[in-house]
């Protein structure tokens, strides 16, 4: 039995003045009416996103179940980026417990000092008082990664500027300006090695799904985006037991997804990947297997399309990332612009990561 | 325009800092590092755990690492985020000499407002040791920053 996406909800990816809630309501409301639906055909309501602190609100499920149609029903939550919430919808299906079932995801930093939030993840003994905002782990990683391959500050621009050209072309997309080497280059050193264009900015906005099981899924909508496998990881807590210089939980999530799918990275055509920084940009290609490490710079010079969407670095909402891409590759495979892709998600300074495999 | 409303928490755990953290903790007291060395692997863990988590055994060796020791990476922070400290600020990993895994600590001791000047004197390879506080009160903030060792 195959799971299909029959069903798509976006809403605008800014600043939103609503909460979190209201704006989630619309990406459920928009993908019911996409795949055609009413709420009381859906029978799992999985939601994901930063709960709790990310919020502010320690259950987000008091709000979040019924935005999602959830009224009088179940709910079950990630609190993660909501791209993880897709598995656990997909193994409702498939385990039988579920036909149609809606994941919603909820991105929402405007409310939020989401580094002092950040900080308060850390472990409180060992590494709380060091203060180490999330952006700081990533320039870490950074710098051993530029520092073990020599990557040069200007194939790193180039990463982002070829997002920024992406995100002009999606409706959807955050940061729509368009910029340069030259401009990267130039810019302020925000969290050395890393420049202010280089680090994702935070955002709001929420997306949902309808999946359905193989049979349903046809009868909802005659051309589902399948999921063909996925794939999910997470590496050692502890930055100074892991290789800072390769993202390894995406690799083995990545190994994982293509298994279930029997594909390689050569079998696809269209990726998505979860660029916080220019440096995760190469680091994350090289891990799902596109480029040897150190070398993912080679894909920029390819017409391999990656990032069509504009990635992370040009939306980012706070919860929702992962899955406002997911959303992305759906969306380009159902226009015909792909056949089969992939799509990454990455949480913790990199700890944790989820593939996907969608194909037509 | 909608109406906003403030939010704050405060809210005062206890944690237990366990027996490993303890011993650890009061270590830091006299100035001195401890790691527990895992059976397996051989490893020698900073911070301690009961446990190593990548061959599942307890740790129940403990080794006293030097403070000093180099650094793997760096980053200095210089934007301000809410409720962090004003930047400049830097911060790396560390390993200390006797310990194989790194230690995610503050670095300090130069002037952080020029990123190139900076990048010249933090850099991996570059050996430094700890800055304690005058009176260790137990804690993790004993270890104020690592600065570069001279010659």
């Amino acid at each position: 039995m195959k799971i299909g996406i029959v069903g798509v909800g976006i809403t605008e990816f800014r600043i939103h003045e609503e909460p979190f809630y209201n704006v989630a309501y619309q990406a459920a409301k928009t993908a019911m009416k996409d795949a055609g639906i009413e709420r009381r055909e859906i029978d799992s309501f999985i939601l994901g996103g930063y709960d709790s602190l990310g919020v502010g609100r320690t259950i987000s499920n008091m709000y979040v179940a019924p935005a999602a149609g959830g009224y009088l029903r179940h709910e079950i939550r990630v609190a993660d980026d909501a791209a993880f919430s897709i598995p656990l919808a997909f193994m409702r299906i498939k385990s039988g417990l579920s036909d149609v079932a809606i994941a919603l995801g909820f991105g929402h930093s405007s409310e939020t000092p989401v580094e002092l939030v950040e900080v308060q993840s850390l472990d409180p003994l060992f590494h709380r008082d060091l203060k180490l905002a999330p952006q700081m782990g990533y320039a870490m990683q950074s710098y051993a990664y530029r520092n073990a391959y020599n990557v040069s500050e200007e194939d790193l621009a180039e990463a982002v500027v070829k997002d920024r050209k992406n995100a002009m072309k999606n409706d959807y997309a955050y940061v729509k300006e368009e910029t340069s080497v030259e401009e990267v280059l130039n810019s302020d050193m925000a969290v050395y090695p890393l420049r202010e264009p280089e680090i994702a900015k935070w955002c709001d906005g929420c997306v949902a799904f309808i999946l359905a099981e193989e049979t349903i899924a046809r009868r909802i909508n005659p051309d589902p985006v399948w999921i063909g496998g996925l794939g999910w990881s997470y590496d050692n807590y502890f930055l100074g037991a892991r290789e800072l210089d390769k993202l390894n939980s995406t690799k083995l999530a990545a190994e994982k997804a293509y298994k279930m799918a029997g594909i390689r990275s050569e079998d696809v055509d269209s990726v998505e990947i979860m660029d916080l920084t220019s440096d995760y940009h190469f680091m994350i290609l090289e891990a799902l297997g596109f480029a040897d490490y150190g070398s993912g710079k080679e894909l920029l010079d390819s017409d391999f399309p990656v990032n069509k969407s504009g990635g992370a670095l040009c939306t980012n909402a706070y919860g929702s990332t992962g899955m406002f891409l997911m959303a992305n590759l759906a969306m380009q495979i159902r226009n015909g612009e792909a056949e089969r892709g992939i799509t990454h998600a990455i949480s913790g300074i990199g700890q944790n990561s989820v593939v996907c495999v969608l194909s037509k | 325009m909608v109406l906003k409303f403030e939010a704050k928490w405060e809210i005062p755990y206890v944690h237990s800092a366990g027996e490993h953290g303890t011993k650890f903790f009061e270590a830091l007291r006299e100035k001195k590092i401890l790691g527990v060395k895992c059976p397996e692997c051989g490893r020698v863990l900073i911070p301690p755990r009961a446990f190593c988590e990548r061959c599942f055994v307890d740790t129940d060796e403990w080794v006293e690492v030097k403070d000093e020791g180099v650094i793997t990476t760096v980053t200095v922070t210089y934007i301000k985020f809410t409720g962090l400290p004003d930047p400049p600020y830097a911060t790396g990993i560390v390993k200390l000499d006797g310990a194989d895994t790194g230690m995610l600590c503050l670095l300090g001791g130069v002037d952080l407002s020029d990123w190139k000047k900076v990048h010249e004197i933090f850099k991996p390879g570059t050996r430094v040791k700890a800055v304690w506080k005058d009176k260790p009160e137990g804690k993790i903030t004993d270890i104020l920053y690592f600065e570069p060792v001279e010659g």
